[in-house]
């Protein structure tokens, strides 16, 4: 492994006020050889309403209620800013994510990446053994975890390692476990007063400057000889993005549906890949509510898991005979699917979505790439 | 040829607006409409009240030191709130009146003594602006929830910018600031609920308002929580997202501009005292002027609206009104609007000395005279300047023109004609040729039609017809500035009643710039008949108080502040951590630069993610 360019304790101090130029980008940038910088960029140059949108209650009731570029840029910001400067997470470091991939996932990720730490999705299909196992092999310094009462659980049975200096529980408050773990909503507040123009300008600079051989992410697994890790750089999850563009060119208005809260690297990669092309607008559908309010968005593309897949089609098409008939997007001539579960062209029950709307399939196998084992 | 027709018009227009209203004003007036939003029928001319004017006229204000006094015995926990909200605490009659050319505002308090002040170096310019005043907004109702604080209580109007202060934390160390998290030593700060909870309350009671919002400090931008806030305010509904700010993190971090702008903010009102780094070195920041440049140049580049807003002092900073004048039209492709305001001591300000206040007072009638002569007489004292009050004739006509239908009646600036004048200037924004507008209309005489128009309410077909004939009989085209044609004038005119007479709104390169003298009240100007026909609202967790009753008056910034604080400022500071502040005569580091990122739309070599098209960039 070459030397490691990483932003150090001298070169963005912690709790010492930084004195940095203005970060206007440089010709370097031209390169998009680590998804870092395809994320400056969709930050930067975007046209959709929303990167992100989710199914939830707001103001006028419930509804698609969209994600914009710069809460997603601003949340990646302040939870790398509180993670770093509050928490201590140096680069190398790896984090736990125990949390479904929804709206808060990509901000989390990339927070974790622009400091150049590692993050480690933990599967919501996984039993609290192999949490527990997958933990103390990775030795996280920082956990996030769904919320006070699925981490209690984790800790009654000695699941949390000691490596763990900090948790963020998503949901709920964190009161109970006093200095040891930390409610999402008051991370973001520290996250908020830390991020300063003067931060997150050399955020941003720290962000770009990262290589395309960096370690950004662990992934295990079981097979038959145990728990495997395999690892995903900069550059492996910036080709993954470059294929999926290539094979899916972005589009103005595309929503892409992400069914199923599974945070596999496919998945991922299409949300990393939305939220990079500027245009594609990614939508988690996590409830049957949502599902079957997801033909409004006439989605251009379908992703999750075969089982989740067969359902989401069948809203879509209860939903396109509605009255508004809009299952499918006027713009497009078919719907992408990707079955993030099975390698190859497969079919599903369904086959439109939309009379007249054909379905293309994506073999995963085409632009699964950049995970090397360690 | 075209300037001949356009004059032969201008004279059959009058010809046809005499004649339309010989039978017009004959009959009997239709009865006014009544839009949901409104608390009643619209008034007629004749039914809108107007404050006492004119002088010799006695008036409700504040003794100076009695006021302090209370203020300060109530933040101790010595006296009650309900010295301010239930009783006159401080209060003295005072007479406005002329005396050897200037009119003067005096007072006498029997445990103090005697006080005065200039209110006016030209009474014949306070005679006119007086006269030009179109009269008070509705009574509010039903908005005891809001507004309740006794004497200093907002009466009248639907207000046109509402104030937020957001945070009091600052990244400049102005010297004196009465705001600023360090210097008063604890941190007042809006959490977003509270921020939600304050907008939601504002629209909650008729008149329902068409309002700005505008959030302000300490810098707005330091709040974490600034950029959601513009979202909501955008999502609620308000009419224009406003900042109040120093400019400096619009500067210094390239992307805030953008997000601001995608977030719903519209316009800014960017501190500025001069147009180099010499009349700025009062806020101890070498290279300020440069630094407002860098955000100007990426606010403009976002689409965000720019108001320069000068704080004016006599002797102090007076001589920079004209350079700033010359700068708003040089780059009137940027900004489209100046906002002076006269010099108002308050906060440390208070402890000023009568010697040193006589000297430094600045009134609208000096920003006048200054005017016109840094212009040569261009912009005339006594046809241009015009009360912001006077807009509200505007308004009128705009809601009367966009019916029932409606959710929100229209912003309208009906202030009290003592609290500012302004005038509007026609600016080519590429060739820079510039004159007043009231140089080629007659607003005076326009306003009057607009009574007539509004009082007959002749319904959705003649009332437009009546107000195209007005705005054509009060044109002069022979007056115009050279490329300025009556056709362009009406479209622009058009646009600015956000298309009530057409329907569209066209942008065009000649520009209407505004010029505003606003002046904020203090201790030794006060008059309570400004006060509750406020049109500048701060909002706050202990209701919406009159501008000038909130920063001077009773002082309510101090008392709410205290009452809601945070933290003192050491502990926050030990809590959250501290800020960059830019102080110290230091320059700051800002450079122009390229601001291209990227990867995209340039197909060099083998493909990558880099060639596909991508978003075409809000930035």
């Amino acid at each position: 492994m070459s030397e490691e360019r990483t932003h150090t304790a001298e070169a963005f101090p912690y709790g010492v006020e930084p004195e940095i130029p203005v970060d206007e980008g440089t010709e370097d940038d031209r390169g998009a050889d680590t998804v870092n910088r395809l994320l400056l960029h969709g930050a930067r140059y975007h046209d959709r309403d929303g990167v992100f949108t989710r199914w939830e209650q707001g103001r006028k009731g419930w509804a698609w209620a969209p994600m914009p570029d710069w809460r997603a840029d601003r949340h990646a910001i302040r939870l790398a800013l509180v993670l770093h400067q509050r928490m201590g997470i140096e680069a190398n470091e790896a984090l736990a994510m125990w949390l479904p991939l929804d709206l808060e996932w990509p901000a989390v990720e990339r927070a974790i990446w622009s400091i150049g730490a590692l993050s480690v999705p933990v599967y919501p299909e996984w039993n609290l053994d192999r949490i527990s196992e997958v933990l103390h092999e990775a030795a996280p310094a920082a956990l996030f975890a769904p919320d006070a009462d699925t981490f209690r659980e984790l800790k009654a049975m000695g699941g949390v390692p000691d490596s763990v200096r900090a948790t963020i529980l998503m949901r709920g408050s964190a009161d109970e476990f006093e200095e040891e773990a930390l409610a999402y909503d008051r991370f973001m507040d520290y996250g908020g007063v830390l991020d300063t123009p003067e931060r997150a300008s050399m955020w941003r600079t720290a962000v770009r400057e990262a290589r395309p051989d960096k370690r950004i992410s662990w992934e295990y697994e079981w097979n038959d000889s145990g728990l495997r890790r395999s690892v995903i750089s900069q550059g492996g999850m910036a080709q993954t993005i470059e294929r999926i563009l290539r094979r899916v060119p972005p589009r103005k208005g595309r929503v892409q549906l992400l069914v199923g809260d599974r945070p596999d690297r496919i998945s991922r990669a299409l949300v990393f890949a939305g939220w990079a092309d500027g245009l594609t607008t990614t939508a988690f559908v996590l409830t049957p509510a949502a599902g079957e309010r997801a033909a409004e968005l006439a989605p251009g593309l379908l992703a999750g898991r075969a089982e989740s897949l067969e359902g989401l089609l069948e809203a879509l098409a209860r939903g396109a005979a509605g009255p508004d008939g809009n299952g499918s997007s006027a713009a497009e001539d078919r719907t992408w699917v990707c079955v993030t579960d099975r390698v190859g062209s497969v079919e599903l029950g369904s086959d439109s979505v939309a009379s007249g709307r054909s379905l293309s399939f994506l073999d995963v196998t085409d632009f699964d790439v950049g995970l090397t084992e360690e | 040829m075209g300037d001949a027709l356009a004059s032969a018009a201008n004279t059959a227009a009058n010809l046809a607006w005499r004649a339309f209203q010989a039978v017009n004003t004959r009959i009997p007036d239709s009865p006014s409409i009544e839009p949901e939003w409104a608390p009643g029928p619209l008034p007629k001319s004749y039914e809108r009240t107007k404050p006492p004017l004119g002088w010799p006229r006695e008036t409700d204000s504040l003794c100076p030191e009695c006021v302090i006094e209370v203020r300060d015995a109530i933040i101790a926990g010595e006296r009650d709130l309900s010295e301010f909200t239930e009783r006159k605490t401080g209060e003295v009659k005072a007479e406005i009146l002329e005396e050897e050319g200037k009119i003067l505002i005096k007072k006498t308090c029997e445990r103090h003594g005697e006080f005065w002040d200039t209110l006016s170096i030209d009474p014949k310019l306070s005679e006119v602006l007086e006269r030009r005043f179109f009269g008070r907004d509705f009574r509010t109702s039903e908005d005891e929830h809001l507004h309740h604080h006794g004497t200093s209580t907002i009466r009248y109007g639907r207000g046109a910018v509402l104030t937020i202060d957001l945070t009091n934390r600052c990244n400049m160390m102005c010297n004196p600031c009465f705001m600023d998290a360090n210097q008063v030593g604890y941190v007042h700060e809006l959490t977003l609920k509270e921020i939600k909870e304050i907008l939601d309350d504002s629209i909650s009671f008729k008149p329902r308002r068409q309002m700005s919002v505008q959030y302000s400090g300490g810098e707005p931008t330091m709040s974490p929580h600034f950029l959601e806030a513009c979202r909501y305010a955008h999502e609620v509904g308000y009419y224009s997202v406003q900042a109040a700010t120093n400019g400096l993190r619009f500067a210094l971090e390239p992307e805030y501009a953008h997000q601001a702008a995608e977030a719903g903010l519209n316009m800014v009102y960017l501190q500025f005292d001069g147009v180099t780094n010499e009349s700025n070195m009062h806020r101890h920041i070498s290279n300020l002027f440069d630094v407002r440049w860098q955000a100007i140049e990426r606010l403009h580049e976002a689409g965000i609206d720019i108001t320069p807003v000068t704080t004016v002092i006599n002797t102090i900073n007076d001589g920079q009104v004209g350079p700033i004048l010359d700068f708003v039209i040089q780059n009137s492709d940027k900004m489209g609007a100046i906002s002076f305001q006269p010099v108002s001591f308050t906060g440390r300000d208070e402890e000023i000395s009568d010697e040193d206040r006589h000297k430094q007072r600045y009134t609208i009638s000096h920003l006048a005279h200054d005017l016109d002569r840094h212009t040569n007489g261009k912009i005339d004292i006594y046809r241009d300047w015009y009360p912001l009050g006077s807009a509200g004739a505007y308004t009128w006509l705009a809601d009367h023109l966009r019916g029932t239908e409606v959710d929100f009646g229209g912003l309208s600036c009906s202030c009290h004609p003592n609290c500012g004048a302004s005038l509007m200037l026609m600016v080519n924004s590429r060739t820079k040729e510039w004159a007043p507008l009231t140089q080629f209309f007659d607003a005076e005489r326009f306003i009057n039609d607009i009574s007539v128009i509004t009082d007959t309410s002749r319904g959705k077909k003649l009332s437009p017809a009546q107000t195209a004939l007005a705005l054509l009989r009060n044109t002069d085209p022979s007056q115009m500035p050279a490329g300025l044609t009556t056709k362009k004038f009406f479209k622009i005119v058009n646009s600015k009643l956000g298309g009530a007479i057409t329907g569209d709104r066209e942008i065009l390169e000649w520009k209407i710039v505004w010029i505003g003298g606003m002046w904020f009240q203090d201790l030794w100007t006060y008059d309570f008949r400004r006060t509750e026909m406020c049109v500048i609202p701060y909002a706050t967790q202990e209701g919406e108080i009159s501008f000038c009753a909130y920063n001077t008056g009773a002082g309510w910034r101090k008392l709410v502040e205290n009452m809601h604080m945070v933290a003192k400022t050491q502990d926050w500071f030990k809590e959250n951590g501290r800020h960059k502040i830019y102080a110290g005569n230091r320059p700051m580091d800002v450079k122009p630069g390229s601001r291209a990122l990227p990867i995209v739309e340039k197909q060099t070599g083998p493909p990558h993610a880099g060639t596909v098209q991508l978003g075409k960039s809000c930035h």
